[in-house]
């Protein structure tokens, strides 16, 4: 058996295209390595086992390692993310471009927030003041931030929210922060016992 | 010339098309004064030309737009602009309640705030059992698409080793970003590349203002396949 150590930011496909030049290979894998499977995520300096005598492309192996190639993708989070808690927001945003979000809370219960990209969900336990800022790992044509959980909200400012707020349950949120937007405020008629609406010319 | 599943170049994401086409319903909430107090109540207005029978069997199309209201829905079909609607075979009303499964579990009642979770555009309604049952109007499936610019593209983004089909081709343009590419081997490599795929580089200009590069394509070859 031979050893290969992972270098940085590979995924298992990466290493069976650099040893078998196929992922195909990533049976080999899996089979020479019993704690491997496909949820595994490799870190630099992990020792994979593997048959060196077996080669699903033997020409692509050799212009690799003539040429000096490294595949290394990294992970990522594609797979649909799902959690019993009910959905209470959801973030329509407008701009293709934007690169990031943000929005401040305060309250109690928990948040659990699915950002519309390949990040995991994020679970927020909520206290008098919680900002959230979260910077896209991709890029999509259409991106739509959904906001699980059971809380109430003291105060909710949206000032970076770049797109639509739908509120899709009733919800307690007592003051609500608006800045200079262009988006409708249907969502707002779903807040119970909103006392304030606060709108702040930047 | 060569089709190909369609792949958008911002996002690098395969484009997904619906597979059927349909004609969506106009659609409005209306007052019911012997309705349900938890209840908001909706019409969906069909032509009158086309049978109940068809409506039962295949179902309809219709937006619904988003409703801040976070309630139990019934909806009926009135057929052209009379006051004239398709029976609820079940119940012998007019109204059939909407229910959803969403996310892949049990149907249960849809509530109108909540539609947008089951579709942004058209909803497709079938009567089953005596409820209207709401899926997404589109099935999707992949766009395929002409693609000989599509794959002259990807193969100047994609780096070597990055591809896991073809893992050693690629032209790897990023490679040369901010060079002077006159000094670099990407004209061998662009000839190399495009030919492997069938198709020959008859002329290429770079622009180092917009940082644009213009390729005169030969696709004669991979047309005639």
């Amino acid at each position: 058996m031979a050893k290969y150590k992972v270098k940085t930011n590979q995924n298992i496909f990466d290493v069976a295209i650099m040893l078998y030049g196929s992922i195909e290979g990533l049976f080999d894998l899996l089979i020479s390595n019993d704690w491997l499977t496909m949820r595994t995520e490799l870190k630099l300096g992990m020792e994979l086992e593997y048959h060196d005598f077996y080669k699903t492309n033997e020409g692509i192996v050799s212009v690799i390692e003539r040429r000096g190639y490294l595949a290394a993708n990294g992970e990522r989070h594609v797979y649909h993310k799902s959690t019993d808690q009910p959905v209470v927001f959801v973030f329509a945003i407008a701009d293709n471009e934007a690169d990031s979000i943000s929005f401040a809370v305060s309250g109690t219960g928990t948040m659990i927030v699915d950002w519309g990209d390949n990040s995991p969900l994020e679970e927020v336990a909520l206290t008098s003041d919680v900002r959230l800022e979260h910077w896209f790992d991709n890029k999509v044509e259409k991106r739509r931030v959904k906001v699980h959980g059971d809380f109430q909200l003291g105060m909710f400012d949206a000032e970076g929210i770049p797109g639509t707020i739908y509120t899709m349950r009733p919800v307690e949120v007592n003051e609500f922060r608006c800045h200079k937007n262009k988006y409708p405020l249907d969502g707002l008629l779903l807040f119970e016992n909103l006392t304030t609406i606060t709108y702040i010319e930047d | 010339m060569r089709e190909d599943i369609e792949v958008r170049q911002s996002t690098c994401d395969v484009v997904l098309g619906s597979t059927r086409k349909y004609a969506v319903y106009p659609f409005q909430w209306v007052e019911n004064q012997d309705g349900e107090q938890d209840c908001i109540y909706g019409e969906i207005l069909v032509p009158s030309y086309i049978p109940g029978e068809t409506l039962r069997r295949e179902g309809l199309c219709v937006a619904i737009p988003y409703t801040p209201e976070y309630k139990k829905f019934k909806v009926r079909i009135r057929t052209g602009e009379s006051e004239s609607y398709l029976d609820n075979q079940t119940d012998g009303s007019y109204w059939f309640t909407a229910k959803v499964g969403l996310y892949g579990g049990e149907a249960a009642d849809a509530y109108a705030s909540q539609l947008m979770l089951v579709s942004e555009g058209a909803v497709f309604v079938r009567l089953t059992d005596g409820y209207a049952m709401l899926y997404d109007a589109d099935d999707l499936d992949f766009h395929i698409a002409k693609a000989n610019t599509q794959n002259g593209k990807m193969l100047l983004a994609c780096v070597p080793t990055n591809n896991y089909r073809y893992p050693v081709t690629g032209v790897g343009l990023v490679r040369w970003t901010n060079s002077n590419i006159e000094y670099t081997n990407l004209t061998e490599i662009l000839q190399r590349e495009f030919v492997a795929d069938g198709v020959t580089v008859m002329n290429a200009s770079y622009d180092y203002n917009t940082k644009d590069l213009y390729l005169d394509l030969d696709t004669t070859f991979v047309d005639s396949e």
